[in-house]
């Protein structure tokens, strides 16, 4: 039989244990809707930047850009994993890291060597632990990313896909799909894939009645091709930026979630506990009283 | 004279949405001036400053611009740039701060590890807010 003190001490325990969770799941809910804002704000750009890039490549046809050239042989893998600085968000860091363990072990398996970029204090910490040292790391920026960061990553990536020094470049994030599911997301940024452009386009909100608004002759000045060199870049900045702002969204949102649920556990274990404690202290009382009962019986005969 | 919509738009957020009767905007090769009913064009925009003229007062609004482009469509001017800031908005003293401590970090990179990094975009950003400030 536990003695009641030390069940007192854990309802004591659960208890504000509870009220650090329901705080967090608090924080997080605010949080998560300054993050969809942010997303929000950033869709108009991302949009107009697909639909621009969709209908110059459509022009372009055959080109001869150093990003939208495959490389032949992939030799050398560069990998952004985008992760939280902090944890209790449930499986939200270790899905992505679980995910890119793999897919480093096919990419090895096919002979291509793996660097990584690591986003988030987790997956610096994850990859650190494990000898291998991201080439670039950004911490404390996994709740507030900015395009600064964005941009110093594609400005890495796209320098060493032009040198030759890497071979594709993938990014691997949590889609903040609605407020409360995630859904771990792989991307190829480069080479950039034009064809999947157009399906991005479909999918997102142009309706299909609706007529491409490049439709017909459009100027490009200075030429179509140095239009396409220049934005192919930012089109690459904006996949990235856009991966890290959803990956802030979906961190809150799983934060919510998995602190809702240690929420609940914590309400039905005081629950539990308080039952049991009832339990042991009636039952303290019930001895208590056949002891009576029967030392005033003893006395008597 | 019935206006057109121009956007200014950056990745961080929607700038600016308004009737407007004139844009003129950086271009590559040249200022380029839009009235209402300009044949669709793409181009890219060299840092600089962007004149908006707002339909309803007649005011103009100056904008400070980095790498971006504009799309010209039917009725509608977007202006897609990297950075952007209304012209009353930039803060002299703070921006030649920044700028001073990017050329003092740039100083110690050799050219091939800035490439690498944004500072020469920052730096880029810094000289057009400071024209735009001083024009």
């Amino acid at each position: 039989m536990p003695n009641l003190h030390d069940i007192e001490r854990r309802i004591n325990s659960v208890t504000s244990t509870k009220q650090i969770t329901r705080t967090m799941q608090m924080v997080a809910a605010a949080k998560v809707r300054r993050a969809n804002e942010r997303v929000q704000a950033a869709t108009p750009y991302a949009d107009s930047m697909v639909e621009m890039l969709a209908s110059v490549a459509k022009r372009v046809g055959g080109t001869e850009n150093a990003l939208l050239r495959k490389h032949d042989e992939i030799k050398n893998v560069l990998v952004v994993v985008v992760t939280s600085d902090r944890g209790l968000a449930g499986g939200f860091n270790s899905n992505v890291l679980r995910h890119v363990k793999r897919l480093m072990r096919n990419k090895q398996a096919e002979g291509a060597s793996v660097q990584v970029v690591a986003c988030g204090k987790k997956a610096i910490g994850h990859f650190t632990y494990r000898k291998m040292d991201p080439v670039l790391s950004f911490a404390d920026l996994s709740a507030d990313p900015t395009v600064d960061e964005a941009a110093a990553i594609a400005a890495f990536a796209i320098d060493g896909y032009v040198n030759g020094d890497v071979d594709e470049v993938i990014v691997v994030y949590n889609h903040a799909k609605n407020p409360v599911e995630q859904e771990l997301c792989q991307e190829t940024v480069l080479p950039v894939d034009t064809s999947t452009l157009e399906s991005e386009l479909a999918a997102d909100d142009v309706p299909a009645d609706e007529e491409p608004v490049l439709e017909g002759d459009v100027i490009f000045e200075p030429g179509i091709e140095a239009v396409l060199d220049r934005l192919l870049p930012a089109y690459v900045r904006t996949m990235l930026y856009h991966a890290l702002i959803d990956s802030a969204a979906a961190e809150q949102a799983a934060r919510r979630s998995a602190m809702m649920a240690a929420t609940d556990n914590a309400t039905e274990m005081v629950e539990l506990l308080t039952r049991l404690y009832n339990r042991v202290r009636q039952g303290a009382i019930t001895t208590e009283i056949s002891e009576i009962v029967g030392g005033a019986a003893a006395l008597e005969d | 004279m019935a206006g057109f919509v121009c956007d200014i738009v950056t990745p961080r957020a929607l700038l600016v949405s308004e009737e407007v009767e004139i844009v003129v905007v950086p271009g590559a090769e040249g200022e380029m001036g839009f009235l209402k009913g300009h044949a669709s064009l793409v181009s890219v925009l060299a840092d600089g400053e962007a004149h908006v003229k707002s339909a309803e007062d007649g005011e103009t609004k100056r904008y400070a611009l980095q790498g971006g482009y504009v799309e010209v469509t039917g009725d509608k001017v977007i202006i897609l740039a990297d950075r952007a800031l209304l012209s009353s908005d930039i803060d002299v003293e703070a921006v030649r701060q920044q700028l001073a401590s990017i050329e003092s970090k740039l100083a110690d990179l050799s050219d091939e590890e800035a490439r690498k990094t944004t500072l020469p975009a920052d730096k880029a950003w810094c000289d057009a807010q400071l024209k735009v400030a001083a024009a």
